[in-house]
């Protein structure tokens, strides 16, 4: 049912996203620009309208929804949930790390934060996080000869 | 000028810096490709950043090499630990893990291993000799024959995704939808880029591709946490390699069948590896005198998936560079990296750069061999890397995917659209779409648009009606039309015999 449910909202996204691409797509002003964005989006408008009516179609047959325990899925659905907020939220704390502090300090930060927020043991985690900061400057800065961002924390100082 | 050519790649060996970054190649390839969840394709767009800081030619050397075995590497993952480095070795852990099961480890990595280098080398041979036949091929193509090339090639991107069409057309389409931001090649008009300067250029791939593959892998590492592997690593020794290596000359019919499967799926744009090596296990099964004992541990179920695994690259890679028509993802990020290191792939490639198209089918030869004589030796010590606890592999790739999108344009604005294409690849996921076929729908949109506004010019409205357009439209209704037709022919079937 989730499962059933969730292609539906999917294929719900995708029409009201076409939607808006092809009204888009008909302010812009000379036909070779729009001609293939109204074309493209008119055809996945056509195929998620043909998906939802065939996802319809088969949520109204009780043998093809019936699938498995509700209780169990939706707790999965929450669990995979929980998981890729995590795993985002460390994406995104590492990249803002590096827009405040840069590369050479966000990274042994980040490295030492998650290991420890995964029991690792010290000695481990500062090998680790010294290796990786060690290896990518060496490779960017000291090999390919590139600057990487300092941070806007730390960009005057460096300027 | 074919023989000319071909004698020109061989000097290009004699170059110890091509070696060098051939060698380079095929150790990233096969490290990449035992780390489960990273792979080939992770590993190409990782190191796109790195390669234009190398010359052009050693670039594409080290590109081919890691994408020629990669999926090697993902075998030895896959047979002893019963996890698959990559999406095509699942084929081959079916029976490879039974063996394992059955203290036969060490002759299914010799199978694997046999088979996948010697269908590497074997099918670059098949695409040697295929050269004079796609040379005049190539040379009828004009723009409207392209057109239609890359439409086949999109056709495919519906039968990426496993469970239904419309979600891999509809993740091909959004993929040309995407390559559409930034100025237009014909008008120099901009198209959805709402006064941002940076889109201008429109979407690169390298932050399109860390964010729909490296990252969700990341965070799909991060939620499952603890230890990758459970299970134990079983090698008796050197001796079951060798007599797993026997095995694939003792069923030699089956791998060469194999072989040819591999490599005429590689031609055909879209389909990839996973289609190859499972195409080849049931053929195997289907051909065999005992199809009962596969899935139980026999040998057959893991040189057919293998044999077609690497086989696959070379037809793949002849067609990408022939027609510019990416047979797989990997061959369309190694489209990409040509594009953006200046190399246009297509006719030319068979012509005027013929020398270069050479190099890179005897570098597959070479990598192969390489490749195979490396997990020969290494391959009880190469396996442990796939034990490395996800909380080490995690951060890594986090860091380098970052790090690796900053550095392709030190922009900052590269690392937000790596960030929004991070939230597309998990959403892509969870919605059951095909991240290759967007990819494959983002390389071949630009083509497709630069084509069209060339035989439209040159050939009028009516350029579809050239008789190699005809055919061309003819394969790709043909395409659509299999399925339903084999359906209704069964159900016909099933009708009368009921």
């Amino acid at each position: 049912v989730k499962k059933n449910r969730r292609s539906l909202y999917f294929y719900i996204a995708i029409l009201i996203g076409m939607v808006i691409i092809i009204t888009y797509s008909l302010t812009m002003e000379s036909f070779a620009i729009k001609f293939l964005p109204i074309v493209i989006s008119g055809a996945v408008l056509v195929l998620a309208a043909f998906g939802l009516s065939k996802e319809i179609g088969s949520g109204s047959n009780p043998d093809e929804t019936q699938i498995g325990s509700e209780t169990s899925e939706g707790e999965e659905i929450k669990e995979d949930w929980k998981g890729y907020l995590f795993g985002g939220g460390y994406i995104l704390g590492f990249s803002a790390g590096v827009y405040l502090l840069g590369f050479i300090m966000a990274i042994p930060l980040f490295i030492l934060y998650y290991l420890k927020s995964h029991k690792t043991g010290w000695p481990a985690t500062v090998l680790y996080a010294v290796l990786i900061t060690s290896t990518i400057y060496g490779v960017f800065e000291l090999g390919l000869d590139i600057i990487l961002y300092r941070g806007v924390l730390f960009a005057s100082i460096f300027e | 000028m074919v023989v000319e050519a071909f004698g020109q790649a061989l000097l290009n060996f004699l170059d110890p810096g091509l070696l060098i970054y051939l060698i380079a190649g095929v150790v990233t390839g096969l490290v990449f490709g035992l780390v489960p969840g990273i792979g080939g394709l992770l590993a190409m767009a990782l190191f796109l950043p790195f390669v234009f800081a190398m010359p052009p030619k050693y670039a594409f050397i080290f590109l081919v090499a890691v994408s020629a075995v990669c999926y090697t590497g993902g075998a030895i993952t896959a047979i002893l630990l019963n996890i698959p480095g990559q999406e095509p070795s699942v084929a081959t852990l079916l029976d490879g893990f039974p063996m394992t099961q059955k203290g036969e480890g060490g002759r299914a990595l010799g199978a694997a291993l046999m088979s996948s280098g010697l269908g590497g080398i074997a099918t670059v041979f098949i695409a040697l000799v295929m050269v004079p036949v796609i040379v005049p091929m190539v040379m009828a193509f004009r723009s409207a024959e392209m057109v239609f090339i890359i439409l086949m090639g999109l056709a495919f991107m519906g039968f990426l995704t496993k469970e239904s069409m419309i979600k891999g057309l509809i993740s091909g389409g959004l993929g040309l939808l995407i390559s559409l931001i930034g100025m237009q090649a014909k008008t120099g008009e901009t198209r959805f880029t709402f006064g941002s300067v940076h889109l201008f250029d429109g979407i690169a791939l390298i932050p399109l591709m860390l964010g729909l593959f490296a990252l969700p892998s990341a965070i799909e590492l991060i939620s499952k946490g603890g230890t990758i592997s459970e299970t134990g690593v079983s090698i008796k020794g050197i001796h079951d390699v060798w007599e797993g290596a026997k095995d694939v000359f003792r069923h030699w019919t089956l791998w060469l069948r194999s072989v040819i499967i591999g490599y005429i799926i590689g031609i055909v744009p879209g389909i990839g590896a996973t289609a190859a090596t499972f195409i080849a296990y049931g053929q195997a099964k289907h051909t065999s005198k005992r199809p009962e004992i596969f899935g139980t541990g026999c040998v057959e179920g893991v040189i057919a998936p293998e044999s077609a695994n690497n086989a696959k690259e070379a037809g793949s890679l002849l067609t990408t560079l022939a027609l510019g028509i990416p047979g797989s993802a990997g061959m369309a990020l190694l489209l990409g990296a040509f594009l953006m290191l200046g190399l246009q792939p297509g006719p030319e490639m068979m012509t005027k750069n013929l020398p270069l198209s050479f190099t890179l089918l005897l570098s597959l030869i070479v990598a192969n061999v390489l490749a195979t004589g490396i997990c020969f030796m290494f391959a009880p010590f190469m396996a442990k890397v796939a034990i490395i606890p996800s909380r080490f592999l995690a951060p890594f790739i986090i860091v380098i995917a970052i790090v690796g999108v900053y550095v392709y344009r030190e922009s900052s604005a590269d690392v937000v659209v790596a960030l929004i294409s991070t939230i597309l690849g998990v959403g892509m996921n969870i919605f059951g779409m095909n991240r290759a076929a967007l990819v494959l729908g983002f390389v071949l949109g630009r083509l497709f648009e630069y084509y069209l506004f060339i035989a439209i010019g040159a050939d009028g409205p009516l350029f579809f009606l050239r008789p190699i357009c005809l055919i061309l439209i003819f394969i790709i209704i043909t395409l659509f039309a299999f399925g339903p037709i084999k359906n209704l022919l069964q159900r016909k079937k099933g009708v009368k015999q009921a």
